[in-house]
């Protein structure tokens, strides 16, 4: 326990350090401090002493790898930003703390920069220096570690490819390259797309690199695409580019809600590669690594998968019905009966509830082995439904009914109310699923693990499931124009 | 547990939010006007979340991560609770449009901060309860032994005995005050209606066997033979394959040892008849008649090539007639690869006592049959009897058929060990039951299958031997068993007969199902799909279906098939006639 602190509070030090210089550089307030004075270094670098030991005693045992620690740290800073600018802080100055939207909103920039900036690079190096703590550095360690580096580069760059061919279609239609071609001096469409690539094989490669250890299976890693597709939006359009560009930083919410279509962008692409890379991972896995037939379950993979997808869809019945009320109130059905050339509202739920078990069937597949408890259940497939609200109503539902992505902070506001259905949608099948799968696996498993089922690589689920729902449920509401409230 | 944390969260975080933000906060979060209605409407939720939580989270008591599981959990409520619920519930409408939904952020901070509290609360608690105290349920894989106060044991494990079991594991769920045990000579259910299927080539011998342990999750399967029963202590005695023996003390016992072959005192033929009951006789008459051709083909004396390839089975029941039909098939279509024989050479001979084959289908099907098996080269001859047997010869009545191939299926008799056990037995052996299966004069001893007579109320005669009463028998006992141990009444055997179906030839069968007549490809048809459907197991029956697929392409496998021996302690089978 006292290494942990210890180590916190020196992980803590040092990302406050690193933090302040950083906003000193761009003429910002320390913003760890609840005096609102530029200069006040001493009062950030205690505050920042101080959660650095909170994160030591909270999280640290968490942050076991590299990953996790990233995680981990971006949850205790948006916590930190609750906790602190948003309650404490107020009181310092005087103010009762209203936890309303407004207050939010002007404390949007704390949110980035203690969430991102501070608390990810925090997290980060408390990871880095445990490892260092604990691992001796020998030259068969460092071989070895070498060796697993490269495969995660090499697995992640071309992850990152396929997210980045994916991000690059709206980039395209959005006239983007040109822009990205600027921070080489240059406003060639042709040299912008080959940047992005470049970028988006090296974020793959880091991604593959950082996380390496925490993914598990294709179902969470897009989960952890999607956030990291969140981070790189922070980094990229609002922090890096800018920079990069002779701009400074850009954490305020005007640039953000400019931002915005690259923020699906950008959580597309992190789920594309999340799916990727989880799935290059697991080939890799199965082919030269883990294929020992002693660890095989009770039964064969087809019929577990298969079962795993026809529960997932029977589960989905549910969930669609549930999504369908939000659907009848916002009258959206004969929309949704547009995709396939109908009109009628009886059409449109039809195709909404084949679309439903076409979904559900897939959180069977992809969450089988993540879905390990009921709670776990539940929270994936909130989470898969809030991945659905992306990959539905503000890229794939626009995409089929001929019209261009709507990849705009307007239309994700507008959409809103489907966000709720997709939440709802998530949680009824979520619910059912582990009770339908529970007769299965009290045949089949009452001597031997469940179904295959596996708590590896669940440690990190919960920061997981909570970013998630910052970024789809709260991020929408503080990025929108307050002449909308 | 849940309801009171659940409780105790809310009201903090309801004094925390007035604290922080004043009471404004209470009638966002409770949808009232009224500061007392409000917060006692969000006190009431609180409370069900607690116990929503509690639920969700009883297997996940060593979660390191707790708090943000809460936190998640509270969001999700938020959206459930204040975007949907109480708008919907006080007449507002849903307040999942953006703008209506940011102003609702309060009481978001409201939900993550209860949320919390509530994770780590149910957190210590739940540990508390399961290190200190041990109050606290374990999932029932982990269950500790509870003393087990009633034990049923079932002897036999063919079709009566296996579902006896299935059925009454199934009705006793989790109670595991009752201890179920299986004894079976062998460790797999044998899929009798296919068991000629596997003479003929036609499917793999361990495609229509699937294991008994995989039927059952709790019912404590025992490979072994009854040697002796004891009812006046309630003990049987059971000896292994190694001839080590067991006891077991019953509270119930259930009698489903089926029935062997009868000879009716004939030595000769039981010395020099193979009999059709188990796997390894399906195998053993398959490798001696393929020896039979093997022999036969490199034999230059006709006379002795003609007794080579002469079969003779005995008895016109199912049993037999699939049989022939079978052999018949698979003989005939093997010709080619054996160059000296000539179709006209083979001979198969039914023999049965009756006028018709097929005693159990009508005179119309029976007829049908008979002639669809002699136009295909099988001679029928009704009315007759084999009386002797040599090992190069057989007698029926009074004239001499050399063969070398007998196959026995013309009777059976119960188990002989039911004669040892004292109930009251018919002329047969078989153990007289009431209507509830109980046998006479009993009070803890059951009977079911072949080794049964039991009345049924239906017909006022007594249910057949066939598969399909044994399913239906095994199923009423163990409902009255059931009933038993729950000191409730048990229900008499009643079951109206849905049909039969039986196999003469390829692509050709009879049927009779629920009074309608049926012939021809679409009967075999019809039995295919029919026993493919009551094959156990998932596997198995895609296993079946690839054999008979495969067997669509491909000529019969003439290779000798591995034997078996020792691997089926006497042979004894249950249940071995068809129906629905």
């Amino acid at each position: 326990m006292p290494v942990r602190i210890g180590l916190g509070a020196v992980a803590g030090l040092v990302a406050g350090l690193i933090y302040g210089l950083l906003l000193s550089s761009q003429h910002m307030s320390p913003m760890m401090s609840p005096v609102d004075v530029p200069g006040d270094q001493i009062t950030s670098l205690v505050l920042s002493l101080l959660v650095g030991v909170g994160f030591g005693l909270t999280f640290s045992r968490l942050a076991t790898t590299a990953g996790a620690g990233l995680i981990w740290g971006i949850v205790f800073g948006v916590l930190w930003w609750v906790v602190g600018p948003l309650t404490l802080f107020p009181f310092v100055h005087g103010v009762r703390p209203d936890w309303a939207i407004a207050s939010a909103r002007a404390a949007f920039p704390l949110l980035v920069g203690l969430a991102v900036a501070y608390g990810a690079f925090m997290g980060l190096l408390y990871s880095v220096l445990t490892g260092l703590y604990q691992n001796r550095l020998t030259s068969q360690f460092v071989r070895r570690l070498a060796l697993r580096v490269l495969a995660a580069l090499l697995g992640g760059g071309l992850a990152g490819l396929f997210g980045g061919l994916a991000f690059g279609a709206w980039m395209a239609q959005a006239g983007f390259f040109p822009l990205v071609a600027g921070l080489v001096n240059s406003n060639s469409a042709e040299t912008g797309r080959t940047l992005h690539l470049i970028i988006s094989i090296a974020i793959g490669a880091s991604y593959g690199v950082l996380f390496r250890r925490d993914i598990g299976r294709i179902g969470s890693s897009i989960a952890w695409g999607a956030v990291y597709g969140l981070i790189w939006w922070v980094l990229g359009p609002l922090t890096l580019m800018p920079w990069l560009l002779g701009q400074g930083v850009q954490w305020n919410i005007p640039a953000a809600q400019n931002a915005f279509a690259s923020l699906i962008g950008h959580v597309i692409y992190g789920i594309v590669l999340g799916m990727a890379y989880a799935f290059l991972s697991q080939v890799w896995q199965t082919l030269f690594v883990d294929s020992d037939p002693l660890s095989r379950e009770p039964e064969g993979p087809g019929t577990r998968n298969l079962r795993a997808i026809g529960v997932g869809a029977a589960a989905s019945i549910v969930g669609g019905l549930v999504f369908t009320v939000v659907m009848v109130e916002t009258n959206t059905l004969p929309k949704v009966a547009n995709i396939v050339g109908m009109t009628t509202p009886l059409e449109g739920f039809v195709v909404h509830m084949v679309i439903s078990i076409l979904i559900g069937a897939s959180y069977g597949l992809l969450f089988r082995r993540e879905a390990v408890s009921p709670m776990s259940a539940l929270f994936w497939g909130i989470t898969y439904g809030l991945v659905w609200w992306f990959l539905g109503p503000l890229t794939l539902f626009p995409l089929l009914l001929g019209q261009p992505l709507q990849w705009s902070l307007d239309a994700a506001l507008q959409v809103y109310p489907s966000l709720v259905g997709h939440l709802a949608y998530g949680a009824g099948l979520a619910l059912v699923y582990p009770f339908l799968l529970r007769r299965f696996a009290a045949h089949t498993s009452t001597r031997h693990s469940s179904d295959g089922a596996t708590e590896d690589n669940q440690a990190s689920a919960p920061a997981l499931w909570m970013l998630m729902l910052v970024l789809g449920l709260l991020l929408p509401l503080i990025l929108m124009s307050t002449a909308t409230v | 547990m849940g309801a009171v944390v659940g409780l105790l969260a809310s009201l903090i975080a309801t004094i925390l939010g007035t604290i922080f933000i004043g009471s404004d906060i209470i009638r966002l979060l409770g949808g009232s006007a009224s500061l007392l209605v409000a917060w006692a409407i969000h006190v009431l939720i609180g409370t069900l979340l607690g116990v929503g939580y509690a639920l969700l989270a009883a297997q996940e008591i060593d979660g390191s991560e707790t708090a943000i599981r809460g936190l998640v959990y509270g969001a999700a409520a938020w959206v459930l609770i204040v975007l949907v619920l109480i708008p919907v519930l006080t007449g507002e409408g849903a307040r999942w449009q953006a703008a209506e939904a940011a102003r609702q952020t309060p009481a978001l901070i409201v939900y993550l901060i209860q949320g919390g509290l509530l994770a780590i609360a149910c957190h210590w608690l739940f540990g508390l309860a399961d290190n200190r105290l041990g109050i606290l349920t374990l999932p029932s894989e982990e269950m500790p032994e509870v003393s087990i106060q009633q034990h049923v044991v079932i002897l036999g494990g063919g079709f009566a005995g296996v579902s006896t079991a299935q059925h009454l594991e199934r009705l006793l769920g989790d109670k595991r005050d009752v201890r179920i045990t299986l004894v079976s000579q062998t460790n797999h259910l044998l899929f009798t209606p296919m068991l000629a299927e596997v003479t003929a080539g036609g499917v793999e011998a361990q495609h229509i066997s699937p294991p008994l342990r995989a039927f059952f999750r709790r019912v404590q399967v025992i490979r072994g033979e009854p040697a002796a029963v004891n009812i006046a202590e309630n003990t049987v005695t059971l000896k292994s394959s190694t001839h080590a023996t067991q006891t077991l003390h019953y509270d119930h016992l259930v009698l489903a040892l089926g029935a062997t072959p009868q000879f009716f005192g004939n030595k000769n033929i039981e010395t020099y008849a193979f009999t059709f009951k188990s796997l390894s006789d399906a195998i053993q008459i398959r490798n001696h008649v393929l020896e039979m051709l093997e022999r036969a083909d490199n034999e230059p004396n006709a006379t002795r090539r003609k007794a080579l390839l002469t079969f003779v089975v005995v008895g016109a029941g199912f049993a037999g007639s699939e049989l022939i039909g079978g052999l018949n098939d698979f003989i005939r279509g093997s010709l080619w690869y054996y160059h000296h024989l000539r179709n006209e050479e083979i001979s198969l001979i039914l023999v049965h006592p009756g006028e018709h084959i097929l005693p159990e289908l009508s005179v119309e099907l029976a007829s049908y049959a008979q002639e669809k098996m002699e136009a295909r080269g099988v001679t029928i001859w009704g009315s007759a009897r084999v009386t002797d047997a040599a090992p190069s010869a057989v007698m029926i009545g009074d004239k001499t058929v050399p063969t070398e191939t007998l196959i026995w299926t013309a009777g059976n008799t119960p188990n002989p060990i039911i004669g040892t056990i004292g109930c009251e037995m018919d002329k047969r052996g078989a153990v007289i039951t009431d209507d509830k299966l109980l046998a006479k004069a009993q009070t803890n001893v059951w009977a079911v299958g072949d080794c049964a007579v039991i009345p049924d109320v239906v017909t006022g005669k007594n249910a057949p031997p066939t598969a399909q009463y044994a399913l239906r028998e095994a199923k009423t006992l163990a409902y009255n068993l059931n009933a038993v141990l729950h000191h409730r009444e048990p229900k008499p055997f009643r079951h109206r007969s849905q049909g039969t179906l039986a196999v003469v030839g390829h692509q050709t069968a009879c049927a009779e199902v629920f009074g309608m007549k049926f012939s021809g490809l679409f009967a075999w048809l019809m039995w295919r799909g029919i026993y493919l459907g009551k094959l156990p197991t998932l596997e198995k029956k895609v296993r079946v279906l690839l054999d008979w697929v495969i067997d669509v392409f491909f000529p019969r496998d003439i290779a000798y098939a591995p034997t078996v021996d020792g691997h089926e302690m006497s042979g004894v089978t249950t249940t071995s006639e068809e129906g629905v």
